[in-house]
């Protein structure tokens, strides 16, 4: 469309004009020309018969003169030599003087017999005023007509040089504007291309300069546009490579490239592998038997050495390398081998390998051009690499993942069975418990039952042995009973069958319930408990009752068990913000530190009780621990013995040992 | 002859027991060893309290309280029902169905003899 599209241009103007000044010279310029040489003829004319005139007056005066008195008094001879003497000038063809009476008085000797066509001038001559007579000269007209000539020969000549340099304009005007407008036609051309497009060609303009002008503006758009499609076309196969994540994908792209579009005749790139193996992996333009003689393990190790620069390696005089590798490249019609490595920073990916048939093929340029394009080749390998690995690595994670949820589920089941089995057996144990707690009840109440009534002295009295062997059984019955009661305590608690009754309750009058309990083995003992009660009144916490005196009534043997007959027990109550504290302070020995951690673990009993013959079942800090916990507190022991800190005992004004149990419960 | 008090207990040691323990204390005591029969003994004998086992073979002291109390001859005898620990859900249904009191075993007799005397005054 733009080939079509006319513009005026200034060009054109100025053809136009020259047009219009040549019409107004030729116009202007002939009549004027002619008229000049009218008045130049004219001015000839006026100025020879000027001359004429003036030279007969001279003339006739002179010849008044001398003749007056000859025309008076004539004096012939000398009249007739001035006569003589005049017609001397070759203008004059005849002389004569006459008198008044028109009678001639002297004459020249006649040049010509025919006057005809000559000048006649005739001049009175006077003397003293009076007219004495005249004289008449016949000039020869020849002179005034060879300054006609002369006259119209200039004027010719002028009219000539006039013409010449008219013409000569004229032609310049034209030629100057065919000049104009073949520059024109270049002008629009390089418009055309101006506006990017580079399909415009200028047509034959001829075999002058202007003409090899337009062949080589032609040959370098050719070459613009050559490039331009080049850079389109490697600017949108990086694009697609550098989109594209496969490798194969990308060399196929690149060696369909540069055979294909770039005009190489073969094409490879090597790839630096893991393990700085250096392999061929993608080829294109090569003959098999190229191929099969070993050409590309050639091709290869020039790639490879190129490798050493960071830059590209051009080769096209093979006359120094070996001549295997000429001979082959030879065959092969190669006459330039194009090394460019690929890197990313540091790093050398492999070599991009053009080949070509001609060494023009690739100027600096272009190889220039490749250089760039071989950068973007990297990337998009390096990217395609590492896509690679990623879904390597994600296929490598998904299948370890596969077979971790594997295992994991079958640990799952095996969990899931196992603990399906534990409840059982956790169930059947509970069972088992109560079953057997209560097939050893119904012996035990007989036990219990018939030595109770025996030591009463219900069945008569015994002797000092028998009521000591009896009151043993009885003492080791109960020991039995508190066993299974607390047995089967614990294990409720464990199976979860325990559903605590929370309720807001006094702690304080709950303390004094279970001492109340104890009367009878404190009074035994002698022991003295004494509750000290919070300095600030206690908020009513919320608990079961039952359970919570189930703890205070555990804790409690336990202190009574330690506590050395007369001493004192001492149960300390306080608000601790968050939590109500209970402590329970014993007068016995202390624990040693090792049995603190296992304290409150069932069956635990301290070595030294056990030494002591203490009598317990191990059972009851379990219980009381469970249950402290099961309302959310928290329960724990402390004891001097090996205490840094003897601190905490300072409330107890004796500053005895014993062993201080404690528990909190949440408000 | 004083009031009558009727056992009904599995354990012949337990009966033997209490027997000789109410005897002594001028009760009058019938017994039975399982539940049916404690139930039929109960409306033959009439007796002021009865001492009922929760756990027993055939018909558990439960099942055999509800029957004594369906019945209006046997509806209005007390009843002190004899259980273990472990055994709190049974003496909640025991009192349910009526029984006036229990006692956790083993006891000591004493503990019973006090019980019974209170409700049979």
């Amino acid at each position: 469309m733009g080939k079509e599209m006319i513009e005026s241009s200034p060009a054109r103007l100025r053809f136009t004009l020259g047009f219009k000044f040549i019409g107004v010279l030729i116009l202007v310029l002939i009549p004027m020309m002619l008229a000049s040489g009218l008045i130049m003829v004219n001015q000839v004319r006026q100025i020879v018969t000027e001359d004429i005139n003036k030279k007969s007056k001279s003339y006739a005066n002179f010849l008044a003169k001398v003749s007056r008195q000859g025309v008076k008094e004539p004096d012939l001879i000398i009249l007739k030599r001035y006569i003589g003497e005049i017609s001397l000038d070759k203008d004059v063809l005849y002389i004569l003087v006459a008198d008044t009476k028109n009678r001639p008085l002297a004459h020249s000797d006649k040049k010509t017999e025919n006057l005809t066509g000559a000048l006649e001038v005739t001049l009175p001559i006077f003397y003293k005023g009076e007219r004495t007579g005249y004289i008449r000269i016949w000039y020869s007209f020849s002179r005034v007509a060879d300054e006609l000539t002369s006259g119209v020969q200039h004027i010719l000549f002028l009219l000539i040089g006039l013409f010449v340099v008219m013409m000569g304009l004229i032609m310049f005007v034209i030629s100057e504007q065919m000049i104009f407008n073949r520059i024109g036609i270049i002008i629009k051309g390089m418009k055309q291309v101006q506006r990017g497009d580079l399909s415009t060609r200028i047509e034959k303009l001829g075999n002058d300069e202007l003409g090899y002008l337009a062949l080589q503006f032609n040959q370098m758009v050719k070459r613009v546009e050559e490039n331009q499609q080049e850079l389109t076309l490697l600017f949108e196969v990086s694009r697609a490579m550098t989109a594209a994540l496969d490798i194969n994908l990308i060399i196929d792209m690149v060696v369909q490239l540069t055979v294909g579009d770039l005009q190489a005749s073969s094409c490879c790139i090597f790839l630096v592998g893991d393990g700085m193996g250096f392999n061929i992996r993608g080829s294109r333009g090569l003959s098999d038997k190229f191929i099969n003689s070993n050409g590309i393990s050639l091709l290869e190790d020039l790639a490879q050495k190129s490798l050493m620069y960071n830059e590209p390696v051009v080769l096209d005089d093979f006359r120094h390398t070996n001549p295997g590798l000429q001979s082959l490249l030879k065959q092969e019609n190669i006459a330039m081998v194009i090394n460019i490595p690929l890197l990313i920073g540091d790093r050398k990916l492999g070599v991009l390998n053009i080949n070509a048939k001609d060494s023009l093929t690739f100027p600096p340029e272009r190889i220039e051009l490749l250089t760039a394009f071989a950068r973007q080749l990297a990337v998009a390998l390096q990217n395609a690499q590492l896509y690679e690995r990623t879904q390597q690595f994600s296929k490598e994670l998904e299948e370890k993942i596969n077979i971790a949820t594997t295992d994991l589920a079958r640990a799952n089941e095996r969990l899931r069975l196992a603990n399906e089995k534990l409840q059982d057996l956790n169930k059947a144990k509970s069972d088992f418990i109560a079953i057997v707690s209560h097939e050893l009840r119904s012996p035990l109440t007989s036990i219990l039952g018939f030595t109770d009534l025996l030591l009463q002295g219900e069945t008569g009295a015994l002797d000092p042995t028998q009521k000591d062997f009896i009151d043993i059984i009885n003492q080791n019955t109960k020991r039995l009973i508190d066993l299974i009661n607390n047995l089967l305590n614990l294990s409720k608690i464990e199976a979860g069958r325990v559903e605590l009754k929370k309720e807001p309750l006094d702690l304080e009058k709950t303390v004094h319930g279970v001492i109340h309990n104890f009367r009878t083995l404190i009074a035994e003992k002698k022991l003295v408990i004494r509750v000290a009660p919070s300095a600030e009144v206690l908020p009513p916490i919320i608990a079961d009752e039952n359970q919570l005196a189930r703890v205070l009534t555990n804790l409690l043997a336990n202190a009574v068990k330690y506590t050395a007959a007369g001493a004192e027990i001492i149960v300390k109550l306080s608000d601790k913000g968050d939590v109500v504290q209970v402590d329970v302070l014993d007068g016995g020995n202390g624990i040693e530190s090792r049995d603190m951690t296992h304290m409150f673990e069932r069956f635990y009993r301290a070595p030294k009780a056990k030494a002591e013959n203490i009598v317990g079942t191990g059972l009851g800090l379990a219980i009381a621990k469970s249950i402290v916990e099961m309302h959310g507190g928290r329960i724990w022991a402390e004891s001097p013995i090996g205490a840094a800190d003897k601190e905490f005992f300072s409330w107890d004004k004796r500053g005895g040992s014993g062993a201080k149990f404690s528990f909190t419960l949440p408000k | 002859m004083g009031k009558k008090v009727l056992i009904v207990d599995d354990e012949p040691g337990v009966v033997k027991m209490v027997r000789f323990l109410l005897e002594k204390n001028s009760f009058g005591v019938v017994s039975a060893t399982e539940g049916e029969e404690g139930v039929k003994l109960a409306a033959q004998e009439k007796p002021d309290l009865i001492l009922m086992d929760i756990m027993m073979p055939s018909i558990d002291g439960n099942e055999a309280t509800r029957r004594l109390k369906d019945n209006e001859i046997t509806r209005n005898i007390p009843i002190i029902m004899l259980s273990a620990l472990g055994q709190e859900g049974d003496v909640a249904k025991s009192l349910e169905l009526g029984a006036i009191d229990y006692i956790v075993k083993p006891f000591h007799p004493q503990e019973l003899l006090e019980r019974v005397k209170k409700i049979l005054g």
